[in-house]
């Protein structure tokens, strides 16, 4: 046998993947061959230096960080269902399947059709593409957005000529199995002006407080969606406020949304969503707003649930904030009373 | 009672959130385990993990269980890490240790048991550490994959070739001459 075959075994029998029968082979050569013995015994300590200094698992706050960043983003995917409609249909034409990674499959009219054009589709696709956002760039003048006193989609369209595309990315331009994927955002230049209970106003407030990079412009959204300010109770605003209570990364921004759903008729899932905060919130002082939002309920009549008492009666066991531990422990004894 | 894949999947297609939620709750450590490894750097693996549910998010809809949903998954994983671009190279990097030590206070013990060590010894396992970064970002993206995949996942070969959708004497092939490149690189420290 060669002495490349022999070099292989060497790290296969590292990586605990060679053959039993293989093995013994290995052996017998090592006992022979000294430059192998030496490469064995380099490799065997490579992967003990590898497996001890490498790599270490994440933990489970970077978990959560990364969890509560998804949330973040699939709040602004939600939001445009159009752009990923049109994003399936546009891979579905190129024929390649939608599901990133799958086998394609080659079933439609289309694929037939361009099966020996399947790598030099996708480049043109890109070029249509750059030609089409140029068009939309320069075709027509954009810096003056339409001021009106309603929102009515039809005329927006009419008056702009239709939505912007901006931002193209290419996210996946590997053109080795015939597909490639962009991501682009449609802008749609909007002056809307009406009073903070109106239901359009509210769902643009409502998008506003999941989406927008700015910490000032969510809290402006969420002073402007606060009961106190509209008098209108509307279910998808305490969604949104429990979402952002949830996963908005700014505390201030979580506090607010707190102190806005308390100002709301308590229910189940307000209820759900300061345990939530409880149990997972990183901040203390998020914490102890949730004590007190379940407190303030409880000393209205609401009733709170076992698991309530329970995640309380945990929080006083661990090395918590000592300032949150006493006031779980007060909670429970007002309850108890 | 814990939902099966296929019945999480099916729920999550109709548009139940929570049952795709679920789905994500199930594999995420383990893709984030996997960028971690791949990219040695918390805010790129946290970029990867992102970018892996999002293209999930959007494209469940055309999942067609012709394959487990862990193998797409991973595939969609695979194909992540491969195009990954670094937010910028000028841009200085969190390495996962500094990371965990910032938030050490919060989680408790980590999931790998750390017993005190000296500062000499720190100090010595830090520099290992770096040594083996710098070696594992010099191999090729397939390279770089195979050999987190293989040493620092424990995955077979096998898999790893299901997951890369590629032949295993390919998979073969990117380990010998990473571990190679890898055991030259290091013969310093051994």
């Amino acid at each position: 046998m060669n002495h490349k075959r022999y070099k292989e075994w060497l790290q296969l029998s590292v990586a605990g993947e060679l053959a039993q029968k293989d093995m013994a082979r290995l052996d017998e050569h090592l006992d022979r061959c000294d430059e192998c013995r030496k490469e064995y015994a380099e490799l065997r300590q490579l992967v003990t230096l590898v497996s001890e200094g490498g790599f270490r698992e994440p933990s489970r706050h970077m978990l959560k960080e990364a969890r509560q960043a998804l949330r973040h983003a699939m709040g602004r995917e939600s939001s445009l269902p159009g752009a990923s409609r049109l994003a399936v249909t546009v891979s579905r034409v190129l024929g390649a399947g939608v599901a990133t990674g799958a086998p394609a499959t080659a079933t439609s009219v289309w694929t037939d059709w361009f099966r020996g054009w399947r790598l030099a589709l996708p480049a043109a696709a890109a070029i249509a593409v750059g030609f089409f956002v140029g068009y939309l760039a320069f075709a027509r003048d954009v810096t003056a957005p339409v001021v009106t006193d309603s929102y009515d989609a039809g005329q927006i369209d009419q008056a702009l000529g239709g939505p912007d595309i901006a931002n193209v990315r290419f996210v996946d331009w590997n053109t080795r199995d015939g597909q490639i994927e962009i991501a682009y955002d449609m802008v749609r230049p909007v002056r809307l002006r009406a009073s903070v209970g109106d239901s359009r106003m509210q769902r643009v407030l409502a998008h506003a407080l999941l989406t927008e990079d700015n910490p000032g412009v969510r809290l402006r959204a969420i002073e402007a969606l606060d009961v106190r300010t509209t008098g209108v109770v509307d279910e998808e605003v305490k969604l949104a406020l429990i979402d952002a209570l949830k996963t908005d990364p700014n505390a201030g921004v979580r506090s607010q949304s707190l102190r806005a759903l308390q100002n709301l008729p308590f229910d189940q899932d307000i209820r759900d969503a300061s345990l939530y905060v409880l149990a997972n919130d990183d901040n203390p002082g998020m914490r102890v707003a949730a004590i007190n939002s379940l407190s303030t309920a409880t000393l209205a009549g609401h009733h709170m649930g076992k698991d309530v008492y329970e995640l309380l009666r945990a929080t006083l066991q661990t090395k918590d904030d000592p300032l949150l531990r006493a006031r779980s422990r007060a909670f429970i004894e007002e309850v108890e009373e | 009672m814990e939902l099966a894949d296929q019945e999480l999947i099916s729920r999550a297609q109709e548009g139940e959130r929570a049952a795709f939620e679920a789905l994500v709750y199930r594999y995420d450590h383990k893709v984030l385990a996997i960028a971690a490894a791949y990219t040695n750097d918390g805010d790129e693996s946290k970029d990867i993990y992102q970018e892996v549910f999002l293209r999930v998010y959007r494209s469940l809809s055309g999942f067609e269980f012709r394959s487990e949903f862990s193998t797409w998954l991973y595939r969609i994983v695979v194909n992540v890490c491969l195009t990954h671009r670094t937010r910028s190279k000028a841009r200085s990097y969190t390495p996962i240790d500094e990371l965990e030590n910032d938030h050490r206070i919060l989680d408790g013990p980590s999931i790998t048991q750390s017993r005190p060590i000296s500062p000499e010894r720190y100090a010595q396992n830090a520099e290992i550490s770096r040594h083996i970064t710098e070696a594992v970002e010099d191999l090729s993206p397939q390279q770089r994959l195979v050999f987190t995949l293989k040493h620092y996942q424990g995955y077979k070969l096998r898999e790893i070739a299901t997951i890369m959708d590629c032949a295993e004497g390919t998979v073969k092939k990117y380990l010998f001459t990473a571990t190679e490149r890898m055991r030259q690189r290091l013969k310093k420290i051994y």
